[in-house]
């Protein structure tokens, strides 16, 4: 989904109109960001039941805090993205108990049998099949929440870097090194995880699948 | 042009690379890198891998539940101390009624959002004006929100997602749950399993 799909003025007319008790706006409201906050959510948490909760506290407190948003002004996107990691995070910091079972678990499965034909071909195959999308879930909660979020944000969610540090308030800078950062570490847990050991030199064909 | 990177320079570097955002002989430089240096090419391979397989994660749809959970949780008007969303806006009914119909509805681990999602329906069918008699508290157990009874409740849940928007909210899931309550059993025996259909109560 991309970032630029809702006009910035739309939004603010929708918040106007929110403000003067139109319901119609304030659903619409919903039915235009509900899709995109559940599934950072989802992601984030990799539950849909927590999705499910966060969701509705996001736009609770939206919707509590619309006349705040007026006056900041500012992209609608990037505050409403603001609000729901600010509570992400504040969910994974009262989780952190559920999270070290979860852990545990986490230790179990890495033990599960890699998928056929993936004996050090690299990560490429990656993109197709149902259970590499759960591989790939199970690695995104596995990283520490300020690479979570970002990758989330840039790969997920499509924002460009200035979004995501308007977003995050955080240094343009601080942000491109943490999604380097964060990609990396992707790849090195679903290489953990998938069995593959990492390709020793040579291997023209790995290295050539870089993008110019 | 591009100057020589050692492989933590080209490192540090590759998601700009991919990303497009690299300045021309930076990006030069890594690719001249990228070519010279196996380690870092399969670096760059697995990274992009990583990047496009979390872009083809598939958008998930939130269940529908959820948006009319919103809509009802904020349907009091804004402005009213305490009012949008209070987790329990309807205190005025005795302890056996709304108490108890939770305590046997839900199981601990469904808390507001299903709750509330109840909320909705009742609303819907009341909207709808269905016949209230042959709907009873034992298919607002979560598993049967999708289906069964409800079906034709669901049927128009469009319909009553707008049509409550033009309503005094509040007051009119008070009035559907004031008819919920007539059709519920009494008083809750146990946390339990939902009892049977009460259906022959009305
Ligand atoms: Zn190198």
């Amino acid at each position: 989904m991309s970032i630029a799909t809702a006009p910035a003025d739309a939004d603010h007319a929708l918040i106007e109109r929110c403000l003067t008790g139109d319901n119609a706006a304030w659903e619409q409201v919903v039915r235009l960001h509900s899709r995109r906050v559940y599934n950072l959510c989802l992601r984030f948490t990799g539950r849909p039941q927590d999705a499910e909760d966060l969701s509705q506290e996001v736009f609770l407190r939206l919707y509590r805090n619309l006349a705040r948003y007026r006056a900041e002004s500012g992209n609608f996107i990037t505050w409403l993205t603001a609000l729901t990691r600010n509570l992400l995070i504040d969910h994974y910091r009262r989780s952190r108990n559920d999270r070290r079972t979860d852990a545990l678990d986490d230790k179990a499965e890495a033990a599960w049998p890699a998928t056929t034909g993936t004996g050090g071909a690299g990560l490429d195959h990656l993109v197709w099949g149902r259970e590499a999308q759960e591989y790939i879930q199970r690695a995104l909660c596995r990283l520490s929440p300020e690479l979570r979020e970002v990758v989330i944000l840039r790969d997920l969610q499509d924002m460009d870097y200035k979004s995501i540090a308007a977003a995050l308030a955080l240094p343009e800078g601080t942000v491109k090194s943490r999604i380097n950062r964060g990609r990396i570490e992707m790849a090195r847990l679903l290489r953990a995880t998938l069995g593959t050991s990492v390709p020793s030199v040579k291997d023209p064909a790995s290295a050539k699948g870089v993008q110019p | 042009m591009s100057t020589t990177l050692t492989c933590w320079e080209c490192e540090a570097q590759l998601s700009e690379y991919r990303d497009g955002t690299l300045a021309a002989p930076s990006a030069a430089s890594v690719r001249a890198h990228l070519q010279a240096c196996a380690a870092c090419g399969v670096l760059a391979a697995d990274l992009n891998a990583v990047s496009a397989a979390l872009g083809a994660l598939p958008q998930m749809e939130p269940p529908p539940r959820l948006l009319a959970a919103i809509l009802v949780q904020t349907a009091a008007p804004l402005g009213v101390p305490g009012s949008a969303g209070a987790a329990r806006p309807y205190p005025a009914y005795p302890a056996w009624s709304w108490a108890g119909m939770r305590a046997v509805l839900f199981a601990p681990r469904f808390t507001l959002g299903v709750a509330m999602s109840v909320f909705a329906v009742a609303l819907t069918i009341n909207a709808a004006q269905l016949d209230l008699s042959h709907v009873s508290v034992a298919d607002f157990t979560p598993a049967s929100l999708a289906g069964s009874v409800l079906r034709q409740a669901s049927r128009v849940w469009a319909r009553g997602v707008s049509y409550y928007n033009d309503l005094r909210v509040v007051y009119e899931i008070e009035a559907a749950l004031h008819q919920l309550r007539q059709n519920a059993p009494s008083p809750p025996r146990s946390e339990g399993a939902p009892p049977p259909a009460p259906r022959t109560t009305v």
